[in-house]
């Protein structure tokens, strides 16, 4: 179905930017110095994992 | 160790150079396969793995990866994908490619695998490569002699690496700036002789263990002491 295809394209497109999203966190979570700004980049790098468990299951649809 | 990033994604390129640099590989970047087809074709043993995008301009990441192993060049690939599918990887495993990433991923999963990579080559090599009492553990990233650690700079340690894994042989003063340094490092400078005068200083206290030869106007030699 298209709307099944155009949910799996938009699942893999989120991917580059979640990429860049994550590795930019775990580089500034290595750098950083008090605890806050190592908890908050915690929730961001827990929050890419859920948006990309939403991506894998988004891409298991099948036509 | 010399990498290059196929990868036209600037940011995720520039983010990927900069994580795998800080871990102390050499990293070339280019943004489409024609231009790493020929860079690859040209400077083949400069590198010791490619990390390539599927997604690309022109020749894409799978056409790239088949171009080359038809090409007899058997450097290790790395893809990147943004496709999760079971079919999708055992396809990309079966077009040449040596493992792959699915995006998005951490940086420590990407460096495993690529140690995990280059360490099953040709010949099977160890993890722990040694000479002697020197021995360097390419998984830990640790140097040691006997007992005690040798705290080395990340361009120190490649170089020791890379005389660990052909001990005895002379490296020409070439192949230690292609397989330490991108491509856009100064080849003709004193860099290379800086760097080797510090790593001499600091296994002097080991010499026992193994120490550098110079062979005048050609490179080094690392030998048992």
């Amino acid at each position: 179905m298209a709307e099944q295809k155009l949910l799996r394209d938009i699942a893999h497109d989120l991917r580059t930017p979640l990429s860049i999203i994550q590795l930019t966190a775990e580089s500034m979570q290595m750098g950083a110095k008090d605890q806050q700004t190592k908890n908050d980049l915690d929730v961001i790098l827990k929050q890419i994992t859920r948006i990309t468990e939403l991506a894998d299951e988004l891409s298991a649809q099948r036509e | 160790m010399r990498l290059l990033i196929v990868e036209d994604e600037k940011s995720l390129a520039e983010n990927l150079k900069r994580t795998l640099e800080g871990r102390g590989f050499a990293v070339d970047h280019l943004d489409n396969g024609e231009q790493a087809f020929s860079r690859l074709s040209l400077y083949r043993s400069d590198y010791s793995l490619v990390l390539l995008d599927l997604t690309l301009p022109g020749l894409d990441g799978a056409q790239l990866t088949q171009k080359l192993r038809a090409e007899g060049i058997t450097i290790p690939i790395i893809v990147i994908t943004g496709k999760s599918e079971t079919e999708h990887k055992i396809a990309l495993l079966n077009s040449g490619a040596d493992d792959y990433v699915v995006k998005p991923f951490s940086a420590e999963e990407l460096v495993a695998r690529i140690n995990s990579v280059l360490r099953r080559p040709v010949e099977s090599q160890p993890v722990v490569h040694s000479l002697g009492e020197l021995s360097i553990d390419t998984a830990a990233r640790r140097v040691r002699a006997g007992e005690r650690e040798i705290r080395l700079t990340l361009k120190e340690y490649s170089l020791l690496e890379c005389f660990l894994r052909r001990p005895g042989q002379v490296l020409t003063r070439e192949e230690l700036s292609n397989q330490v340094w991108d491509f856009n490092s100064l080849n003709w400078s004193n860099v290379l002789d800086v760097h080797m005068k510090n790593l001499r200083k600091k296994l002097s206290p080991v010499n026992h263990a193994a120490r550098f030869e110079t062979v005048r106007g050609v490179g080094y030699r690392l030998v048992t002491a």
